[in-house]
């Protein structure tokens, strides 16, 4: 009032009124600017990055334990090595709250980190098995409701161990363990021998008409890989080592492992998919990006050729003949020609077709079997064959929604087209052949 | 005949512009004073004028064979050539050759008018009536020339002080190019756009402004080309200029610019006379102003300042490079600091995760928030910045070391700032001093602590408001009736040489937002070409 007063009252000049309303103004703005303070603004140092969280059942029944792995930003990201000689620590902080719910839990977790949690890095979602197989509906309404996780972190399940002894597990290259499980993700595409989901892809999964869903799925293995003594305990998931993630017999170190797939029939975990499974799925799905694929295609084991998926295409085309619902799936692949360990010239064209006839068939028995499997053990529709009939046949499908996976799916007749094309056989041509004494392995 | 014609004609273009032509005079609306008849009194008169000065030197001498007529000549010394005065003024009127001629044909009584046409073998020579005029051409450095009996003063020009020699312009030196600037004498500035454009359109127009500096103010254009209505609104306005003294082309520029609150420069200034001669071939107008190095360009487009006269020595594919780089160092002298705390402090989700860990990293045990880290580091280097500007020669590598180098290095390792406030800081001043012209750069520096305190309250929300003020801003500006943001609002074909620099034999045509006379700058047929093949023998 008093400033409106002094511009209004006595402005000498038309200059002086001005400045005098500038400086006002120039007041008025900053006080509305000031006052109400930086909302959402937070320091980085006042800020922990959670680049993973796994969530367990808590030992108290109903509750859920949930653990973070937070990036400890001094030993990350340092210039320069850290001062002291401790040699190289870990780069994350793995810490776990308890809650009745997966927010109530995670809300409590700056009370023990003493920083306010970042979500918007987390990059990997890992339930445990025992939580999956009762279902994740519960726990993914948060994680699609709140704005700061993004949906593009990857959604795994723990197989056979605890969420958290994957966070804690070991990592050799990585200052945070988390990167290594996100490069397997990334990299699934090398050998497509296992899934790689995200939280988007599995709500969309999910929430389509005629299709369950499928997670990620990582394990822990002794380190350097999965035929380590441990693994020798076949069956033996329970394995008390294995589930705390502790180090194994003789001090070996657990890293995880990303393999295969977990199986979902609407929310519940159903089953695994190994390795092959998990490409047969992936070849179905039109996922897989590069594979490796060992056929013999001299039998009487003269000697294995390998083949390098490098193109892969597929298509579902559903189709209903007299009611009954039919599918094809057309696959198409092109591959090269990486290793042979036979000493014959494989470089004329029937031998080429040969090879080529044998891809075809490999990658029938893979989809075959995983098809089998999904129809008769799992019974649900990973695929998304209802979905294609939900799009292509909108009409029949009212009729089948309803009892999709448990009347229809298991039956429906799946027919593979594969066509594959050997594309580049290598510049040398035939074999070593003048050199090469063995007769194959 | 002629001459009346001559004179009509001077008549009618005084009055189309009062002021403009005819003689510098004291304040307006003062009764002339009258030369008088008598030498000495007039040679007291101007000493009067001038509160006798020591260094006005008065020459008196008996003129004709009869040495009956008394002479006097004056002038300041330092400001007139002596040579010029003694071997044109006193030796031909001295001599006794002249005298001679002098009584046997000059009648009594138009001895002046005999000394004109005989005597004085000066180029610019003019019969004044006011002693007031008088005055002001010996401050200019004019010689006077009083003749008893008549009622008239001579004004002989000898004007002859020391000036600065054509130089390479400190500012904005081009590698290649021409390599002269201007230097603080106006009739050195004319002659260096004289000798770029020969054309006889070409107009030099004088007036003088200020009460007591009295200085020539040159407006420079080529009729034809250039808007007559700029013309006349650049006429208009530096003779509303009624201060005391021009010091320098800036007293001018704030008092005829456009938008004159704004930090945004609406005429633009220059030292290269080559750039000037590029823009009145595009239908800019110039006005010099003496004892200023700088001539000022207008109208004038907030895009012509990315547009180094470089440009135009080089290829026009690494020309455009440095556009675009300009542009950017425009964006990021800008907006780096301001950019980096809103994202850092309120959407680090916007980071690549290994940078955040990075910035996270370098950011544990700093004491302070980022915004104020990056508010004192933009300050010392402000600071440094200014103080490199003042300090002599040959102290300022040695600051740079310890203020840059052992400063920033000291701060890091102390942990009191991170290491990458300090890249974006010192990434930002590099950018900074990327941009041509340092108006822009200072601009730039202005805007940038606007904008860091807007994006340390509000985040990017701050940043983008600040930076849509600043549009809006620059959209409401105009530089003498031409849009600031031409030709982009409103946009026009012009606008791709934005972007490009387009070949020359490409721009057949003128830009077309400064002027809209004579469009046409080459034929269409510019292209160089090999010779048609001819057939082999």
């Amino acid at each position: 009032m008093i400033m409106f007063g002094v511009v209004w009252g006595k402005g000498k000049g038309n200059v002086k009124r001005l400045m005098l309303i500038a400086l006002a103004s120039a007041i008025l703005t900053l006080l509305m600017i000031a006052t109400p303070g930086c909302w959402s603004a937070r320091e980085l140092d006042k800020r922990a990055i959670v680049v993973a969280v796994g969530i367990d059942k808590a030992k108290e029944p109903g509750k859920l334990e949930v653990s973070y792995q937070i990036i400890k930003p001094a030993e990350v990201g340092a210039p320069r090595p850290a001062r002291g000689g401790e040699g190289q620590g870990r780069g994350v902080w793995v810490l776990s709250t308890t809650g009745d719910s997966l927010f109530d839990a995670a809300w409590k977790m700056s009370n023990v980190a003493g920083r306010r949690p970042f979500w918007g890095h987390l990059r990997l979602i890992l339930f445990s098995e025992a939580l999956a197989r009762e279902g994740l509906g519960p726990f993914l309404d948060v994680l699609a409701r709140n704005p700061m996780p993004r949906r593009l972190a990857w959604l795994a399940v723990a197989r056979g161990c605890l969420a958290r002894s994957i966070l804690e597990g070991y990592s050799e290259l990585e200052k945070v363990p988390a990167e290594t499980i996100m490069g397997q993700l990334e990299e699934y595409g090398q050998n497509s021998t296992s899934l790689a989901q995200t939280l988007h892809g599995f709500l969309l999964e999910m929430e389509n008409p005629g299709q369950s869903p499928a997670a990620s799925a990582v394990e822990l293995v002794s380190k350097g890989g999965p035929s380590a003594p441990n693994d020798g305990e076949s069956g033996d998931e329970g394995s008390e080592d294995v589930e705390r993630g502790r180090a194994g017999a003789g001090g070996t170190k657990l890293v995880p492992m990303v393999r295969g797939a977990a199986v979902f029939k609407r929310d519940r975990l159903v089953g695994w998919l190994d390795e092959e499974e998990t490409r047969g799925l992936l070849w179905v799905t039109n996922r897989v990006r590069g594979a490796s694929i060992v056929v013999d295609p001299l039998a009487g084991g003269r000697g294995k050729v390998t083949l390098e998926i490098v193109r892969a295409r597929s298509r579902i085309r559903p189709e209903i003949k007299g009611g009954v619902p039919h599918v094809t799936v057309e696959i198409s692949a092109s591959a090269n020609l990486a290793e042979q360990a036979t000493a014959s010239s494989l470089y004329t064209i029937e031998h080429l077709h040969e090879l080529e006839r044998e891809l075809a068939s490999a990658i029938e028995n893979e989809v075959r079997m995983v098809v089998t499997r999904a129809q008769r053990d799992l019974r649900t529709d990973v695929f998304g064959f209802g979905l294609t009939f939900y799009r292509k046949h909108p009409r029949q499908w009212k009729a089948m929604a309803e009892t999709w996976e448990d009347a229809y799916f298991p039956h429906v007749e799946v027919n593979l087209d594969v066509n594959t094309r050997l594309d580049v056989s290598g510049l040398i041509g035939p074999a070593l052949k003048r050199r090469m004494t063995g007769t194959g392995w | 005949m002629l001459r009346v014609a001559t004179t009509l004609l001077d008549l009618l273009r005084a009055r189309k512009k009062p002021g403009s032509k005819g003689s510098p005079r004291g304040r307006a609306g003062e009764p002339p004073v009258h030369v008088l008849r008598d030498v000495q009194a007039n040679a007291k008169a101007v000493a009067g004028f001038l509160g006798e000065p020591q260094d006005l030197v008065t020459r008196t001498f008996k003129l004709g064979g009869t040495k009956q007529l008394e002479c006097g000549v004056i002038w300041i010394d330092g400001l007139a050539d002596k040579r010029l005065i003694s071997r044109h003024i006193l030796k031909p009127l001295m001599s006794g050759a002249f005298e001679a001629q002098a009584d046997a044909t000059a009648p009594r009584g138009n001895v002046l008018e005999f000394v004109r046409d005989c005597g004085i073998s000066l180029g610019q020579l003019r019969a004044v009536c006011d002693l007031r005029e008088v005055v002001s051409g010996i401050l200019s450095g004019d010689t006077a020339v009083f003749i008893q009996t008549s009622g008239q003063a001579l004004l002989a020009s000898t004007r002859g002080w020391k000036t600065r020699d054509v130089e390479e312009p400190r500012g904005e030196s081009v590698i290649r190019g021409p390599r002269e600037g201007f230097v603080e004498d106006l009739r050195t500035n004319t002659v260096l756009l004289r000798r770029r454009i020969r054309s006889p359109n070409l107009r030099i127009e004088t007036l003088t402004i200020g009460s007591a500096g009295q200085t020539q103010v040159a407006v420079v254009y080529l009729e034809g080309i250039a808007n007559p209505k700029v013309v006349e609104e650049v006429w208009a306005r530096l003779r509303r200029i009624k201060i005391d003294a021009v010091l320098s082309d800036q007293y001018v520029e704030e008092l005829i610019r456009d938008a004159p609150l704004s930090p945004f420069p609406t005429v633009a200034n220059t030292e290269r006379p080559d750039a000037v001669a590029a823009g009145i071939l595009e239908g800019q107008v110039a006005v010099l102003v003496d004892g200023s190095p700088f001539a000022l360009r207008m109208p004038v487009t907030f895009l012509q300042y990315f547009q180094s006269p470089e440009d135009y020595y080089v290829n026009f594919h690494t020309a455009t490079l440095s556009r675009w780089l300009r542009l950017v160092a425009l964006l990021a002298a800008l907006t780096l600091p301001s950019l980096y705390v809103a994202v850092t402090t309120f959407n680090p989700e916007m980071l690549p995760t290994p940078l955040l860990v990075s910035i996270a990293a370098a950011r544990e045990g700093v004491p302070f928030p980022v915004a104020i880290e990056a508010f004192l580091m933009e300050l010392a280097f402000e600071t440094l910045r200014e103080a490199g500007l003042r300090m002599p020669r040959v102290i300022g590598p040695a600051v740079s070391i310890v203020g840059a180098l052992v400063l920033g290095e000291a701060a890091i390792s102390a942990g009191i700032v991170s290491a990458p406030t300090v890249i974006v800081v010192a990434f930002t001043a590099i950018a900074s001093f990327s941009i041509t012209y340092p108006d822009i750069t200072a601009i730039a520096r202005l805007l940038r602590f606007l904008l860091l305190a807007l994006s340390a309250i509000l985040g990017l929300f701050g940043l983008m408001t600040g930076f849509i003020a600043v549009h809006i801003h620059l959209l409401s500006l105009r530089s003498f009736g031409v849009p600031y943001m031409s030709p982009l609002a409103p946009s026009s074909l012009a606008a791709r040489d934005i972007l490009m620099r387009w070949p020359l034999w490409a721009r057949t045509k003128r830009v077309g937002y400064i002027t809209w006379q004579d469009m046409r700058r080459q034929p269409a047929t510019s292209m160089p070409q090999a010779p048609v093949r001819r057939k082999r023998m």
